[in-house]
């Protein structure tokens, strides 16, 4: 009996007996790594898609969202820090949903999809696959909120099973990922690759925190990068910074900001920009890259008026990249 | 001569006080291991609370589900080294 190396993601972490990965859940135990918190959720909601956020992925829909503790990223903003920043021993509440328990009370609160989301579900990824599979089987589909900082052959098996992803590109600089995340940027990147060779469906977001990854000229990159990667029609999402955790010297993203960052993606060619955690009711809809026809109304969370018809323009016809039905 | 350092020591001795303070504190933090918690913190794997990893998994507040994507690491190596 000894150490083991999880391979799950880059951080590739030596683990002695007795002790976690970094993600704090995945434990040497007699010489086997455990995912301690398998089956044992400590977040369920019923959250919108909207909110995820997926724009293309089933408007409108509720989305059944589990999380466990822990997560292999330390990021210094973190929203959701008292749940991904602790390990499952260290949380007061941990429910008790295996898979089919999880898909069943999806299906009785009407939901059609399950998020595996909050935390990073990466490291959980061993209860996302069987919940998702079940979930499959059962007409639901599987949409998963991440940071993308996984290992290509555990992201191939996860795309068997996952219909949509959410990445959070937290920057397009590997000093940022370094200094506020505990991480690098090439994984992610390679990941997000990963993604669209496997035909998820995949939309990215970027928190714009001021000083630290708000340079236009970085957002542009960024942009360049998405439209040549993954295609100009991948949705990209800016959403505003809040103070949180370990990052409260910082004031809220200016909207200015946001609405910058917003036009420099828009001039790179990319043609479904968004801004989020901000009201703004244009930024938020989705228009017709053809003929500016607005196609899907947004207020918030609330999908106002959806004018598509077989996922295409009412107007010009023009398909609209997503997954509608 | 000796008016003049007691003068002194009334004024700066709190201080230096302050400062041997800090000093012992410091090098107890060292002795007992601190640094080498915050390097495991950053070197692939964390020391936890094993006992009530267990505990909780008797309990069935959490599993012991055995995970996907690891090896067992060749002997010869170091712990919490990648």
């Amino acid at each position: 009996m000894g150490e083991v190396v999880c391979e799950l993601c880059p951080k590739a972490c030596r683990i002695p007996e007795g002790g976690s990965g970094d993600c704090r859940v995945r434990v040497n135990l007699d010489g086997r790594l455990r995912a301690t918190t398998y089956g044992r959720p400590s977040a369920i909601h019923i959250d919108p898609m909207e909110k995820k956020p997926l724009f293309h992925f089933h408007p409108g829909t509720p989305v059944f969202s589990i999380a466990t503790a822990g997560c292999n990223l330390h990021c210094k903003n973190c929203q959701n820090w008292q749940l991904s920043q602790r390990g499952g021993e260290e949380m007061e509440v941990l429910f008790r949903a295996y898979p089919q328990e999880v898909v069943d009370r999806a299906r009785e609160e009407g939901c059609t999809s399950v998020a595996y989301t909050y935390s990073d579900p990466i490291i959980f990824s061993e209860y996302v696959y069987d919940t998702a599979e079940l979930a499959h089987a059962q007409g639901l589909s599987n949409v998963f909120i991440t940071a993308g900082y996984i290992n290509r052959d555990p992201l191939r098996k996860l795309c068997r099973v996952l219909d949509a992803f959410n990445t959070d590109l937290k920057a397009f600089d590997d000093g940022f990922y370094r200094d506020v995340c505990s991480a690098k940027l090439k994984p992610v990147l390679d990941g997000l690759v990963t993604c669209r060779e496997e035909g998820a469906w995949l939309e990215v977001t970027n928190l714009v925190i001021p000083t630290l990854n708000d340079d236009m000229a970085m957002i542009r990159r960024m942009s360049k990068w998405i439209r040549d990667e993954l295609g100009a029609g991948t949705p990209l999402h800016f959403s505003r910074f809040q103070p949180m955790y370990r990052m409260r010297n910082l004031p809220p993203t200016p909207a200015e900001s946001l609405t910058k960052a917003w036009q420099e993606a828009r001039d790179v060619g990319l043609e479904y920009v968004y801004i989020g955690n901000l009201y703004d009711r244009k930024a938020g809809s989705t228009y017709c890259p053809k003929d500016g026809t607005l196609l899907i109304e947004r207020m918030g969370f609330r999908v106002i008026a959806n004018n598509l018809v077989n996922g295409a323009c009412p107007t010009c016809g023009q398909t609209i990249p997503g997954v509608w039905t | 001569m000796t008016a003049l350092v007691l003068r002194h020591w009334r004024r700066d001795g709190p201080l230096a006080l302050l400062l041997a303070a800090t000093l012992v504190a410091v090098g107890g933090f060292v002795s007992r291991g601190g640094l080498r918690d915050l390097a495991e913190a950053t070197q692939g794997w964390r020391r936890i609370d094993t006992a009530a990893v267990l505990q909780r998994i008797s309990s069935g507040d959490l599993q012991d589900h055995e995970a996907l994507w690891y090896h067992v690491a060749p002997q010869a190596a170091g712990v919490g080294r990648r």
